[in-house]
């Protein structure tokens, strides 16, 4: 089957842009193998971890930084555009989109936070597992609305491979459809970080599975990690190479017609930094800014 | 305000606390000190092995006796702590065949049961073995709960008067001419130092007895010798597997409630490096690739955590050279050895000759005392242990709550939410543990009912304990500080292994740990509580 892009992955940053690419009529595909980040979803989204200016906060971060590649006034303009984004997939956010709010955790800590979806927090106390009942009602929605717009949903399938010529990537294939190819101009990967298997470690080493992308991370396992658990985690920032347009790198050259979105984009510690849901939605608008441009 | 006992116990580990509950049954008045909590010193970290005494029967037929007859005795009087699994010794492709003939006889000279087996048989019994095998023999060994089985002797010693001080160190000995007269203590907590006065004291310190004996001025030479061992993902085996051959490393898999435990390596360590010991990567590598020598599946089962612990091996008194490793227990009136009186040590010997070490120390305590009480506890069960009738289990989480309380669990209430899935522990058996068992901290909980030991390593459920902590009045800066201080705890036994499903597990818990619930993000718990 063919499509204008096929997005690999299915959390908040394949859905993002996904949506994006639909409200412009852009045909895609999305191939989810399933549960995301957003299943854990807190309720509120960060940008960046800061009680001053979001823009003065990302100064500070280090070279490398998805924010640091998509450029500093993009993200904010790209922030600016949030809101708007989630009112029209009926959600309405509250809090500024240049200024962070503080949250109680369910333990009394504060966090400071950038966007809210709701209060009810994570409530993960009882049953069997801690699951975001709001985390997953999104998913859904957005999921819904990505549908309602046209594009196509494939879920519970897993990307398994790509087929490549002349240095770009042509189709791939996943678990569920064995040799049929999806074939597509543009391929986004938001396959997230270790977490959702967007990145897979052996004792040896880190690798992007599915299209074995060039991963940045160091060899040495002793390497990744931080000696106490609050320290910082080295793996944290592990993940896929890109250019400054958020374009992947395989065997050292890039890949022209393959973006990467989201948590799998190397560089950034969403959890010291507190740049989860930023980096997962402005670097899923910047990539559909990006086609959409392409395409004209 | 000095206290004063008949007998004052250094260190709460299975022989502290065996010798605690030894002498309060003989009807001393007896006081026991430990540094941090019950169980964190080697009893809290070896392989819990019920050895049946095969491993030894080779090499050291007098060991192997000895095992073979507390075997017996602590499956009636510690039954809820011991699981009956027999184990198999196994001869591998590369192993010699003719070692099993030896074994056999060796182990039936000292009155320990081994049948010999062919491949398929035993394979039919244990499938997870390596398809290759050339033979096997079965044994009686088993897994002993080093955990249950110290806070049953605590238990009881409690019961018959005696009197616990945990997270209390001691700091030096109060000697009065050629006699020491109890010990100098400092509440790890407080900082406060204080005295403890005794008419014998007794040095059940493990590894760090050396340490005590050089408080009191005397030369006692230990050569700590480190193990490191790996818990697995679930429970990979039913039986006990040993290699049949000389004692090695990685050559034991052990199945423990709801995971399966490696081991062991053994390296000497310098003794000032005992409270700095940590799982190395080539030890870990090592681990895999014998283990999976006995069970191929290990190479891909997952690995929860890595853990090491010292084994309190003490220099033979009588090599003048001071190189060789006394065998089994070590038992010193030190009045006879050293001119100084008051003091007993007690070290050597495994997990499961704590009750016959408790008695050999007890004996000599006793004795100097003029008491004649004799000793009880090889046929007085531990509470816990006694006769299963008229106990019911309809819920799952009661049935293994009965697994591992045995009889206690008739205090537990039925109802109530469950509060870790992965071990079926729930709410009513963390709060019995808190009220009941003296446990205020996460890793307290742990030690006490085994919350944060299986597939989940309290990944959820800490928080849903932590809880239960702050239920029982704890404020929450301390929780938050608990909680931190726990998965730190937690994450030195997961970083050695942390690749595949434990890094992404590892990911996670910060997440939700750090990144949703916003520990240790605003930097302030870890200077805060104390
Ligand atoms: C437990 C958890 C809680 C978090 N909570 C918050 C929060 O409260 N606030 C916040 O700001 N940030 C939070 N984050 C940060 C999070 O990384 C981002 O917010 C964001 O959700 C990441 O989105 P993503 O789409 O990049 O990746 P993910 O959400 O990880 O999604 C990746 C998706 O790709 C799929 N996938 C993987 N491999 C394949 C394949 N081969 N083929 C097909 N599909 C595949 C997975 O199934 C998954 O659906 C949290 C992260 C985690 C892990
Ligand atoms: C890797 C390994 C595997 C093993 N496997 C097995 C096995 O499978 N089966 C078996 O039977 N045995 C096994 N053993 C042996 C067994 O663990 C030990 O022999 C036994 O646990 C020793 O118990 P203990 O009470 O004498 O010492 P410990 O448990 O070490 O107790 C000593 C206590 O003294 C405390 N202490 C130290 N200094 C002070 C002080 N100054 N003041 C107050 N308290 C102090 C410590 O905190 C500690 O809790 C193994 C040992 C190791 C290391």
């Amino acid at each position: 089957m063919r499509y204008d892009t096929i997005i690999l992955g299915g959390g908040l940053s394949a859905l993002v842009c996904g949506i994006s690419l639909q409200e412009k009529g852009v045909k895609c595909l999305i191939v989810s193998s399933g549960q995301s980040a957003l299943h854990f979803f807190s309720g509120s989204f960060e940008l960046i971890s800061t009680d001053g200016s979001q823009r003065e906060a990302m100064e500070n971060l280090p070279d490398g930084h998805p924010y640091r590649k998509i450029g500093l006034d993009r993200v904010m303009e790209l922030s600016k555009s949030v809101p708007e984004f989630f009112a029209r997939a009926g959600y309405a956010l509250s809090g500024e989109y240049d200024r962070n709010h503080v949250e109680n955790t369910i333990l009394g800590s504060q966090k400071q936070v950038w966007l809210t979806v709701g209060s009810e927090g994570f409530p993960p106390v009882r049953g069997k597992l801690p699951i975001s009942p709001l985390g997953v009602k999104m998913q859904m929605d957005l999921r819904k609305r990505f549908e309602i717009l046209g594009g196509d949903y494939l879920m519970g399938d897993r990307a398994v491979r790509g087929e490549f010529r002349d240095g770009r990537l042509t189709s791939i294939f996943t678990e569920n459809h064995g040799s049929s190819p999806f074939i597509a101009d543009k391929f986004v990967m938001a396959t997230g970080s270790f977490f959702s298997r967007g990145l897979v470690s052996t004792p040896s080493g880190i690798c992007e599975p599915v299209l074995h992308l060039d991963v940045d991370c160091c060899s040495d396992r002793e390497e990744w990690y931080g000696k106490g658990f609050f320290d910082n985690q080295p793996y944290m920032r592990f993940g896929a190479v890109c250019s400054d347009r958020l374009e992947a790198v395989r065997e050292g050259k890039v890949l022209p017609n393959v973006y990467v979105a989201g948590s799998l984009i190397g560089g950034a510690d969403p959890i010291k930094e507190g740049c989860g849901a930023g980096v997962a939605i402005i670097s899923a608008l910047y990539v559909a800014r990006q086609i959409l441009e392409e395409s004209l | 305000m000095t206290e004063e006992y008949d007998v004052l116990i250094i260190g709460g580990g299975a022989t502290g606390a065996g010798t605690a509950r030894d002498c309060a049954r003989r009807g001393l008045r007896a006081a026991l000190v430990e540094r941090g909590d019950f169980a964190e010193g080697a009893t809290g970290r070896n392989h819990g092995l019920l050895h049946s005494g095969a491993r030894y029967a080779v090499t050291d037929q007098e060991s192997a006796g000895e095992c073979i007859r507390e075997n017996m005795i602590l499956r009636r009087m510690a039954s809820h702590c011991i699981d009956e699994l027999d184990g198999l010794f196994v001869t591998l492709e590369e192993d010699d065949l003719q070692y099993q003939q030896r074994f056999i006889e060796a182990c039936r000279s000292a009155g320990i049961r081994a049948d010999a087996m062919d491949p398929e048989e035993a394979l039919r019994l244990e499938p997870s073995l390596n398809p290759g095998i050339k033979g096997a023999v079965r044994v009686p060994d088993g897994y002993i709960d080093p955990f249950r089985l110290t806070t049953a002797n605590v238990m009881d010693a409690r019961n018959h008067g005696a009197v616990f001080h945990t997270y209390t160190e001691v700091v030096g000995l109060i000697r009065e001419s050629d006699r020491i007269r109890g010990a100098v203590v400092r509440d790890r907590r407080s900082g406060e130092k204080r005295e403890i006065r005794a008419r014998v004291t007794v040095n059940a310190a493990g590894i760090w007895g050396q340490g005590i004996a050089a408080l009191a001025g005397i030369s006692l030479t230990m050569f700590p010798a480190k193990g490191t061992l790996l818990v697995f993902g679930h429970r990979v085996n039913n039986m006990v597997i040993n290699r049949c051959r000389k004692p090695s490393n990685a050559d034991i898999l052990v199945p423990g409630d709801s995971i399966s435990i490696i081991g062991t390596t053994s390296d000497r360590v310098p003794y000032d490096s005992l409270d700095k010991v940590a799982p190395t990567a080539s030890e870990v590598d090592l681990l895999i690739r014998e283990g999976s020598r006995l069970v191929p599946s290990l190479a891909e089962t997952r690995i929860l955590r890595a853990y090491c612990g010292v084994r309190p091996l003490v220099a033979d008194d009588s090599d003048p050279t001071g190189r060789s490793i006394s065998r089994g227990i070590v038992c010193l009136d030190h009045g006879q050895r050293d001119g100084l009186d008051g003091l007993v040590t007690i070290t050597g010997g495994k997990l499961m000759t704590y009750r016959l070490m408790a008695q050999k120390a007890t004996d000599v305590v006793c004795s100097k005392l003029g008491i004649e009480a004799p000793c009880t506890t090889a046929e007085v069960p531990l509470p816990g242990s006694g006769s299963k009738e008229g106990l019911k289990a309809g819920r799952m989480s009661h049935k293994a709550a009965m697994a591992r309380l045995g009889t206690l669990a008739g205090r537990i209430p039925e109802e109530g939410e469950m509060l870790c899935e992965c071990e079926h522990i729930s709410e009513g058996e963390v709060d019995y543990a808190i009220r009941e068992l003296g446990a205020g901290t996460l890793s307290e909980l742990r030690r006490r009912s085994r919350i944060g030991m299986g597939t989940c390593q309290g990944e959820y459920c800490a928080l849903r304990a932590a809880l239960r902590l702050k239920a029982a009045g704890k404020s929450d800066d301390f929780v938050k500080k608990d909680i931190m201080d726990f998965l730190d705890e937690r994450w030195k036994g997961v970083r050695p292994v942390a690749w595949g499903e434990a890094l992404r597990e590892a990911q996670f818990s910060s997440w939700l740990y750090e990144g949703v619930y916003g520990l240790g993000r605003d930097g302030s718990e870890k200077e805060d509580a104390q």
